[in-house]
């Protein structure tokens, strides 16, 4: 967003400049002419260091992917602490220039400069509570990158058991069980296995690069599991006991909402939101969580729990 | 127009295009600003995530289908022992001289524990001793000396017929000495079955084949790999044998709070070195056990187990052979809580050279310690009350209780280093018998 300001601004100043230098070079004193000439100067050069910083993005991003890539290539196998971080515009931005509005939106925020107003509503579950249940807004890409979240390992259970975080976030599992834990997730597009991990160890962390559940779980221990939800955006919020949520900073226009729970029913609906918000009611059911296969795709067996 | 004036013009037109079109690219980049994911401005990097996304799935794919069938996995445990007298857990009561009650019922009459020197999860002893009148497969034959063994060699085969159908077989390779120019290497296959998982709850499985018993819950532990310690206990060899048949096994209730497993074998649950093991049936009964275990808060499980059939090696079914007892199995963070009470009985067919045996009464408590991440430590008391015979021909006479104590070191996630002390005690009239035991393991999984 700061790039975009910056960016913002100096076009402005040359769609203001550009006009008065044309029409004042027959009139203008050399002082002033020397003035305007040093303003060009300066704009051309902040023109350059914009490109330059445009240019460290994409090679940055593309490092990455192709790093990553790599990694894919080589079946899964390696470190994957070796894989470079999302690049941050905040990692690569001058000093210079930068302004006190360039961080990153926060959760809720909207964080750019569109129009923004704030989408309530109400869940109804049948057949069951409500739980730990989420609503987001789908179709809007804005990363949150950079940012870890730790899922502990103790007593044979994750904790948190249910976690929302923005497409690009690290995910850390630490092993605070005296007991030895394989977390894998078969999840397509965020599939990972991290192998065995002895108590009081971490395993390298894992980088979630697909919107979606995410179902993770322990290969060892069959009741072991975590729901992961990635959302695309900042713009997501946690449903309240009574079913209620107000989701703020939501762009106006048309925007899919969707209601997410490990216990429920996925469901969404298309809401128009206007300047003075918009409102959406679902209706879910009850789902039982199913059991699950282990990495290889096979049945447990009753006796690894 | 003036070259100055143009230039002037270009440089607008410049900044013009860096005011529309570049912070377009900017938005597709991610950076942090919202944006519509089919915007026709930032098409290019879509269709590279499209790309990028399509390559992801495809080297998924590529990992699922070249995933192996078969999964081999088990583990080398080779171990170090240091035994006390002759390494043999009982001695000989010669001219009755403890309990000349018997004296005149049977020929010979031996005091003590012929398990109870175990140096190894397969509770196998350090000396069978110099029992008269009967020749036994002494398989490690210490004669009390300390020294080096590869305890076993496990591989366990495992692949999935259908993702609900578990095929497995578990395979144990004993290096031993041999004799008069034979190997005296042997191995054993102590798992082969099929696990069924019917349902889509997967809370109920049917076994077919050579497998797990159902009686109390040390059989969890019986492999090296899977013990905190090293020893069985002195219960161990009427329930953690394997057997042949088949099994149904089912969870009820929120959290599977009550479990029950049901087994129909060719015989009992004895360990197969045991002189109470068939693997094969001799005779036409076949064995009926079970359990049924309630799951408490607090982590804590209790069960009751009981099996009954014709007694192995009988060729009749008229000698039967029982057992049941009462078990309890606790689990808080790093402690585990591990015990067994348990009666039995078996007529016996001297005539057939079958033994007889009452198991008065015998259990465990076992408590099971992570201290660190890595360093563990247990402590086990036990005691066994058993009458074995044989016809008019031998009896042994057991009032043993035991205490362990061990350490567990895990060095990896593929190593674990284990070391047990075994102090075995006599009461009830039973003289003193050197035979306590320091026993090592270092279990290597592959």
């Amino acid at each position: 967003m700061l790039v975009i300001r910056v960016f913002g601004w100096a076009a402005a100043c040359a769609l203001a400049l550009a006009p008065m230098t044309v029409m004042a070079a027959g009139e203008a004193t050399p002082g002033d002419v020397a003035r305007l000439q040093g303003e060009i100067d300066r704009l051309k050069q902040e023109l350059a260091d914009q490109r330059q910083l445009i240019l460290q993005l994409m090679q940055a991003e593309q490092q990455r992917y192709d790093v990553v890539l790599k990694y894919l290539r080589a079946g899964g196998a390696g470190d994957t602490s070796a894989l470079p971080p999302p690049p941050s515009p905040s990692a690569v931005m001058p000093k210079s220039g930068a302004t006190a509005s360039g961080s990153e939106p926060s959760k809720d925020s909207g964080g750019s400069g569109h129009e923004a107003a704030t989408v309530t509503g109400r869940v109804k579950a049948s057949g069951g509570q409500i739980g730990e249940a989420y609503v987001y807004i789908d179709g809007l890409r804005s990363s949150a990158r950079g940012h870890t979240v730790e899922i502990k390992q103790r007593d044979k259970q994750f904790a948190p058991r249910v976690v929302v975080v923005p497409l690009g976030t690290k995910l850390v599992f630490p092993n605070q069980d005296t007991v030895i834990h394989n977390v894998f997730s078969t999840a397509s597009g965020n599939s990972f296995d991290l192998g065995s991990v002895k108590g009081g160890e971490t395993s390298p962390p894992v980088v979630l690069l697909k919107p979606g559940p995410v179902e993770i779980f322990c290969n060892i221990h069959s009741k072991m599991r975590a729901d992961v939800l990635v959302v695309p955006n900042n713009h997501w919020t946690r449903v309240a006991a009574d079913g209620s949520f107000s989701l703020s900073g939501v762009p106006v226009g048309s925007r899919k909402v969707v209601l997410w729970s490990p216990t429920l029913k996925p469901v969404s609906q298309q809401v128009d939101v206007t300047p003075k918000g918009g409102t959406v009611t679902f209706s879910s059911e009850a789902m039982s969580v199913r059991p699950h296969l282990n990495k290889r795709g096979q049945a447990y067996g009753s006796y690894d729990e | 127009m003036k070259p100055e004036a143009s230039r002037r013009f270009v440089l607008a037109t410049v900044l013009l295009a860096a005011a529309t079109g570049i912070p377009a690219r900017v938005r597709a980049q991610g950076a942090a600003e919202d944006s519509e994911e089919n915007d026709d401005s930032s098409a290019g990097v879509v269709l590279d995530n499209a790309a990028f996304e399509q390559r992801l799935a495809q080297s998924e794919a590529l990992i699922r289908n070249n995933q192996p069938t078969v999964q081999v996995g088990g583990y080398v445990d080779f171990g170090y022992f240091v035994p006390q007298g002759n390494g043999s857990g009982y001695v000989e009561d010669f001219g009755h001289a403890f309990f000349p009650q018997y004296a005149g019922q049977f020929g010979w009459v031996f005091l003590g524990d012929i398990l109870a020197p175990a140096v190894n999860s397969r509770g196998e002893v350090a000396d069978l001793g110099p029992a008269p009148g009967v020749t036994r497969f002494d398989s490690i034959n210490s004669r009390g000396a300390p020294g080096f063994i590869a305890n076993e060699v496990n591989v366990t085969l495992r692949s999935a017929l259908t993702p609900t159908a578990l095929v497995s077989a578990s395979i144990n390779f004993t290096p031993r000495t041999g004799n008069d120019f034979a190997l005296g290497d042997s191995f054993d296959v102590d798992i082969a079955q099929v696990e069924w998982l019917p349902t889509d709850s997967q809370r109920t499985s049917i076994f077919a084949g050579k497998m797990e018993p159902v009686f109390g819950i040390e059989y969890r532990d019986r492999k090296a790999d899977k013990r905190f310690g090293i020893t069985p206990s002195l219960m161990s060899r009427y329930t953690m044998g394997t057997a042949l048949g088949l099994k149904l096994r089912t969870k009820f209730g929120t959290n599977d709070w009550l479990v029950i497993a049901i087994a129909l074998t060719n015989g009992s649950n004895t360990t197969e070195q045991f002189h109470f093991y068939d693997e094969i049936d001799s005779n036409r009964g076949k064995t009926g056990s079970a359990r049924l275990a309630i799951r408490l808060p607090l982590s804590l499980e209790i069960g009751a187990s009981g099996s009954a059939g014709p007694q192995d090696r009988s060729t009749d079914t008229a000698h039967w052979m029982w057992f049941y007892g009462f078990d309890l199995l606790g689990h808080w963070g790093p402690v585990d809580l591990k015990g067994q009470w348990m009666t039995g009985h078996a007529d016996g067919e001297p005539s057939q050279g079958v033994y007889g045996l009452d198991l008065n009464q015998g259990g465990y408590l076992e408590l099971d310690a992570m201290l660190t991440s890595s360093f563990g430590m247990l402590g086990r008391g036990e005691y066994r009350d058993a009458f074995v015979w044989l016809g008019d021909q031998r009896a042994y006479i057991t009032k043993s209780w035991r205490a362990t104590v061990g350490l567990r070191w895990v060095v990896t996630t593929r190593a674990v280093l284990k070391a047990e002390y075994l102090k075995n005690g006599e009461y009830d009239g039973i003289p003193k018998i050197a035979n306590d035991i320091f026993t090592s393991s270092l279990v290597m999984s592959f």
